[in-house]
């Protein structure tokens, strides 16, 4: 189904919006939580959350493209979930160490800062991976937005994991740079 | 927390950065070879499954490798019909040839490009690109159609049933070209039984094994600042020829239909090995004495016991 007529059915509140959405996207999205989690029960229950989740959303949001939106939500729920299991000491795996190693991302307080809205730190973030090659953008989004090992991002882009390592070392200070010279404060 | 702040607004930026990234595909750094235009995407596991789920399927023997009589078929690779393109896919390189689709498993490139170079030998033909993610079954049917562009070579000591390669040069920036060759490997569609099938008829491990390198699975897999790999001398030789030849012996099991957390909730650990002839093979061991090929997903070859058990704590 097409993904203008699946958002007419959540506009239309019929329920087979939440059908079609994981006949199209399920895949998609257990994958996202899958890598987050590592575990397939878990996973599954955070993708049913994001349909009714997107129900919630869809009206009055229009999503640009459902894939991403999709994947955004099942990804935030998967890594709070994560962070539950984490303050269980149940696991939380690679999820826990990607949040953790983006401490090194936080700009130190400089005393002129305002706290921003988290759209308006997001804004900040996407004009700084507009600076990025594509290859780092993607080596950024694989690790911090998928939650991508570093062993696989150096599979797929084709690095050696010690160059990975770097690579993304380098782009955690390159967004502490940008962030505090943007005045962000989180 | 604030990075888990950051992280959520990360989580938020807009889908064209997350969809750049899924379909971002390595640049080769060589001369010689290219990157097809479109994206190359393919998740085996997925289609894999996918192909399980849907596909009778009856892969073409290949005359060197025959697939009958085998207890276990792995899937031929298949895209998805029309309408259920959305399956996820990740990036695989891969070369149609003889009707087999070939994934990309190793890459030499430096002093090891050197070393390994010596194996190419006759010319098979030229791998001319044409598949991307949006690619029909129909397109795999098309001999040398691939996600890659490039010479395609046998390699000595391999059957190209089995093995064929890549081999480009990568140039600095005085000019000096060093080659590099990249494995691709038919490991779907084909009929396998016992660890023999694989690793005896196809790697000729234990006659090539040379030396053996682990590294621990919390290294391998948390993306440590320095990837640590141990030169294993704690064990024999003896006592890895026993090892294996216990996995020549062992049966080969699709454990995802066992256990689909298999993957995620058992010990494990990461073999290199060595081969004379400057190749290396990585396995993948799971307690409970389950041995894989890294490139192979859910099929392992279950061969519990001493032999084992000896190379697994050594190697844990």
């Amino acid at each position: 189904m097409e993904d203008h007529a699946i958002i007419e059915l959540y506009f239309q509140r019929d329920e087979g919006a939440i059908a079609a959405s994981g006949e199209k996207y399920g895949n998609y999205c257990k994958s996202i939580a899958l890598r987050i989690l590592e575990n397939m029960e878990t996973s599954d229950e955070c993708v049913n959350d994001t349909w009714f989740r997107a129900w919630n959303a869809i009206p009055p949001e229009r999503p640009k493209t459902l894939r991403t939106f999709f994947g955004a939500i099942t990804r935030n729920l998967a890594l709070n979930r994560a962070r539950d299991l984490s303050r269980e000491k149940r696991g939380g795996g690679q999820a826990i160490l990607a949040l953790d190693e983006l401490m090194e991302s936080i700009p130190n307080v400089s005393g002129t800062e305002r706290v921003l809205e988290n759209r308006e730190i997001t804004a900040s973030i996407e004009r700084w991976l507009e600076t990025l090659t594509k290859e780092k953008r993607a080596a950024f989004i694989l690790r911090y937005w998928h939650c991508e090992s570093a062993a696989e991002i150096a599979r797929r882009l084709g690095f050696t994991q010690s160059k990975t390592n770097s690579l993304l070392q380098r782009l955690r200070v390159s967004l502490k740079n940008h962030l505090e010279q943007e005045d962000v404060f989180i | 927390m604030k990075q888990d702040r950051l992280a959520q607004c990360i989580g938020d930026v807009d889908g064209k950065y997350v969809q750049e990234a899924e379909q971002y595909k390595k640049k080769s750094r060589s001369s010689f070879i290219k990157w097809g235009a479109a994206a190359a995407c393919l998740c085996l596991l997925l289609v894999v499954a996918a192909a399980r789920a849907i596909v009778p399927n009856a892969p073409a023997a290949l005359d060197e490798v025959p697939n009958a009589g085998h207890a276990l078929l792995v899937p031929a690779i298949e895209l998805p019909e029309d309408g259920d393109e959305e399956i996820q896919m990740s990036m695989i390189a891969l070369i149609v040839y003889k009707g087999h689709v070939y994934t990309q498993t190793s890459w030499y490139d430096g002093e090891e490009g050197e070393r390994v170079e010596r194996l190419v030998a006759e010319r098979l033909g030229y791998a001319k690109g044409g598949i991307n993610e949006w690619s029909k079954q129909g397109d795999y049917a098309v001999e040398f159609a691939s996600t890659v562009v490039g010479d395609v070579y046998a390699l000595e000591g391999y059957s190209p049933a089995f093995r064929i390669c890549i081999k480009g040069y990568d140039e600095d920036e005085n000019g000096n070209k060093t080659p590099n060759v990249q494995f691709f490997e038919n490991l779907n569609g084909i009929g396998i039984t016992t660890g023999r099938d694989l690793f005896g008829d196809r790697l000729g491990m234990l006659e090539k094994w040379e030396y053996i390198e682990y590294q621990e699975h919390s290294n391998w897999d948390n993306g440590a600042p320095d990837y640590v790999f141990h030169r294993l001398q704690s064990v024999s030789g003896e006592e890895i020829d026993a090892f294996m030849e216990a996995l020549y012996a062992g049966e080969f099991e699709y454990v995802y239909e066992s256990d689909p957390d298999f993957y995620f909730n058992s010990r494990q650990t990461h073999l290199f090995i060595h081969m004379d002839d400057d190749t290396v093979v990585e396995l993948r061991l799971f307690e409970g004495g389950y041995v894989g090929y890294q490139h192979m997903g859910w099929y392992f070859v279950k061969m519990p016991g001493e032999a084992f058990d000896l190379l697994f704590e050594a190697c844990s």
